[in-house]
């Protein structure tokens, strides 16, 4: 930086370094222009008084002339005499003169001018006493007689002079005149010398003012386009600094913000850059106090010179920072912001700014986001069908095709007039019911997947139910939910479908088992089947807020073929023992039952006669009224055939198709799942299914099989 | 005819593994490993005698942890540069250690390059 402001200055001083040395040489010109001037004119004064001095020898030889005239006819001869002193006197003085003229001329040195000056004077050093002589004649030169004047003494003494002097006139006219014609040539010379030089001064001087003038010219010019250079640098900078997408601001050693900054700072940050200001101020509103005064100590890291600024990056506290800002409708808006910061290196050793960078990320934390969510996705769906695989086929079918059951009951709930406030939380409850039985379900048959997904819906459910006021626009998003769900729960079944066309027909025991897991259930790896019990009952328990032990007995005992049908079996009647036997613990409490349910499960037999599995419960036992009234609606039996029944017969319609999946079993929230299916495959065993109840004590499934190999005739027992 | 190596390095760091894995990682041909010290006092000890040029130094660490350590060595050698190497569960540590004279900051886990590029980088500056 120092370096350059160095090369500024002296290509900012060349033009006055320039101009002074020309107008010194102009000035040094004209000096000796004018000392030429000077001199000229003195020469001229010079040449004048000599060209004026010539004429005086021929006036001195007229005026002796005239005396001497005089004195011969005796008049008057003091006027001439007179004149004569009077010129004599004016020649001493020009004299005078033309030697300060000509020492102002310079020509006091001149050896030929001195030698002409020298010549003058000797010439005229003769002649000028014996005109000083005849000036000093007194008195009259005349004596009056009787026979007429004549000279007297004096007269002839003047007479003498004058004769003498005139006697000289042709040699002083010839010395004095022809010094003084020598002069004035010699002075005519110095004039054109002179002159000539002021000429040449003049001309050097015209040439060097116009040489500084075209320099001035240049300079300016050049000035002018360093300006228009500077100013055009200056409208690039603000077009990168208008154009740049992320915000740059400097910042001083007191990390005040610089003069410029990108426009982009201002719309990253939704404030206003004052310059000058602390950047300390500009982050305080966007970040937590604890950041802010780790970001300080971050960005004052940077001056300190030990610190290499490549090996600090990661920990900038403001790295990626979510901030939140104020949005124009109301409510906020929450960025991503990416803070860096540089050293700016100027001619120093340490950089005088810091140029800091901040950068809206959000897009790409979105995106990062969005790529995590869908890697998510992915995962719960090969979870998913990792989940549909482990349940059998027909199990599958049966949960779908309830679930479809009651999401359109739910529809057709929120379908139904009544928009007061009690109608609308009847409605919701009943919704919720729906969803949380078939939330149990999914639970139980162990699809974490989809009981995710339905609690997702419940939780909506639920944050409507503890809300003080609803009205109907509240059940939109309800709806909205319920179709996700529902085509979510379509694309399971055709999943189940395709899972059921893939098993072989031929297949003797005709499992409800899909091929695909009866092959898993024949793996070595499958764990016992009182493990996989427990498993279920404490999911379905857990998701129907249940407690529930499980105790079993002799299920190691099952013949082999009979396993994988016996599995499915009791799967399934444990689950329904939780979800439709056992009361939920407040109700078991007030029936002064313990809170903590039992679920009984058991393998005899093998002494000629079969085998007898059984389930039982202490739970409520099966309410034979309900059942009677559904298989009524649902025209299982006729009215009159009704009003018939004993209780064990009403009790085996819980078993016909079209019964569980058609209707609730009880009020409680539960469905009942395909206990069709479960007849159906005790009878393809050649078994039969019994079952003992009391109302609020147990229920008791017993489902006899005969001994491997032997087919018995399947009967209800009562 | 070798010239001597121009930078003495020193590794401190409270894990066995670690202080391997940084001696292993190290291939700068002027750089040589004078010693390695598993806590911050023997840092010192280590300083006294070995006169390492270049540090590694974890922060956390039994005994003396890392941030006295540089405090200390800066003290004793104000031109030693000391590249500061762990996990980044607290930036605000590792910032403290820049402030007592720490020269760089390198997380953990890093790669034998990110080890390479960041001492070159300490060298340099």
């Amino acid at each position: 930086m120092k370096r350059r402001r160095h090369d500024f200055d002296l290509s900012q001083l060349l033009p006055v370094v320039v101009a002074t040395t020309f107008a010194a040489v102009l000035t040094l010109l004209l000096t000796l222009g004018i000392q030429r001037a000077a001199q000229l004119q003195s020469a001229s004064g010079a040449l004048q008084l000599a060209s004026e001095l010539r004429s005086l020898p021929q006036y001195f030889a007229t005026e002796l002339t005239l005396v001497q005239r005089g004195l011969e006819s005796r008049t008057f001869v003091g006027e001439p005499i007179e004149d004569i002193a009077t010129a004599r006197d004016g020649f001493d003085k020009a004299l005078v003169r033309i030697d300060r003229d000509l020492e102002a001329a310079g020509l006091g040195s001149s050896i030929e001018i001195q030698r002409i000056r020298g010549a003058l004077d000797a010439a005229w050093q003769r002649f000028s006493p014996q005109l000083v002589a005849i000036g000093q004649h007194k008195g009259s030169p005349y004596a009056d007689t009787l026979a007429g004047s004549r000279l007297n003494a004096t007269g002839r003494a003047l007479k003498a002079d004058v004769d003498a002097a005139l006697a000289q006139q042709d040699t002083v006219t010839r010395d004095v005149g022809g010094a003084l014609k020598d002069l004035a040539a010699g002075l005519q010379d110095t004039v054109g010398d002179r002159g000539r030089s002021l000429r040449s001064f003049l001309v050097i001087g015209a040439a060097v003012a116009a040489l500084l003038l075209a320099l001035m010219l240049y300079f300016a010019l050049r000035s002018r386009r360093a300006a228009a250079d500077a100013l055009r640098a200056e409208r690039q900078v603000a077009d990168i600094l208008g154009t740049v997408r992320e915000g740059l601001f400097l910042l001083d050693r007191n990390l005040a913000l610089g003069a410029v900054h990108s426009a982009s700072l201002t719309r990253i940050l939704h404030t206003e850059i004052v310059s000058g200001g602390a950047f300390e101020d500009l982050l305080r509103p966007l970040v937590p106090a604890k950041t802010l005064a780790t970001a300080m100590k971050f960005v004052n890291l940077l001056w300190k010179e030990k610190v290499h600024e490549d090996l600090i990056d990661t920990v900038n506290p403001l790295n990626q920072i979510e901030v939140r800002f104020a949005r124009t409708g109301g409510g906020t808006e929450s960025r991503h912001l990416s803070f860096a910061f540089r050293r700016v290196k100027g001619g120093g050793e340490k950089g005088e700014h810091l140029l800091g960078i901040v950068t809206d990320v959000t897009d790409r934390v979105q995106i990062a986001h969005e790529l995590e969510q869908s890697k998510a996705e992915n995962q719960a769906q090969l979870d998913l069908v990792m989940q549909l695989l482990q349940v059998p086929g027909a199990q599958l079918q049966a949960f779908v095709r309830d679930s479809d059951m009651a999401l359109r009951k739910s529809n057709a709930i929120l379908k139904q007039p009544g928009r007061e406030e009690s109608e609308l939380r009847a409605k919701l409850n009943g919704v919720f019911r729906e969803v949380h039985a078939i939330k149990g379900e999914a639970g139980g048959l162990a699809l974490t997947s989809i009981a995710a997904r339905i609690h997702q819906l419940e939780d909506s459910l639920v944050a409507l139910r503890d809300r003080a006021h609803i009205d109907g626009n509240d059940f939109i998003p309800i709806v909205v939910r319920l179709d996700e769900l529902m085509s979510y729960l379509g694309g399971v079944g055709q999943f189940a479908d395709r899972l059921a066309e893939v098993q072989p027909k031929g297949d003797t025991l005709k499992s409800i088992v899909p091929p695909l897991l009866a092959n898993q259930v024949l793996d070595a790896g499958e764990p016992p089947l009182d493990q996989l019990l427990a498993q279920v009952v404490r999911e379905t328990a857990a998701a129907q807020s249940k407690r529930v032990t499980l105790s079993c007995r002799g299920l190691e005992e099952i013949p082999a073929p009979y396993r994988k049908a016996a599995k499915e079996i009791l799967v399934h009647m444990a689950r329904n023992a939780i979800v439709h036997g056992i009361e939920p613990p407040d109700a078991r409490q007030a029936a002064s039952k313990s809170d903590t349910a039992a679920v009984r499960i058991s393998f005899e037999g093998g002494a000629g006669d079969g085998y007898v599995l059984t389930v039982e419960d202490d739970g409520q036992g099966l309410p034979y009224e309900r059942i009677l009234d559904t298989a009524l609606r649902k025209g299982l039996v006729s009215p009159a055939d009704a009003a018939r029944m004993e209780r064990p017969a009403i009790y085996g319609l819980i078993f016909r198709p079209g019964f569980s999946t058609a209707e609730q079993v009880t009020e409680h929230a539960g469905r009942g799942v395909g206990l069709d299916a479960v007849s159906h495959a005790v009878r393809e065993l050649g078994g039969s299914i019994g079952i003992a109840t009391a109302d609020g004590k147990f229920t008791r499934f017993r489902m006899k099989l005969p001994a491997t190999g032997d087919k018995v005739a399947a009967t209800h027992v009562a | 005819m070798n010239a001597l190596p121009a930078h003495r390095l020193m590794i401190v760091d409270d894990s066995n593994i670690m202080r391997r894995k940084i001696e292993r990682s190290q291939e700068i041909p002027n750089v040589e490993i004078v010693g390695t010290a598993g806590n911050g006092r023997e840092a010192l000890e280590l300083h006294a005698s070995a006169r390492p040029t270049l540090v590694t130094m974890d922060l956390t660490m039994p005994e003396m942890d890392g941030i006295e350590c540089v405090e200390q060595l800066v003290g004793r050698d104000p031109d030693i540069r000391i590249l500061v190497i762990s996990a980044l569960a607290d930036k605000a540590t590792a910032i403290e250690a820049l402030e007592k004279g720490a020269s760089g900051f390198l997380c953990k886990p890093f790669t034998e390059r990110q080890l390479n590029e960041a001492l070159v980088k300490l060298i340099e500056s």
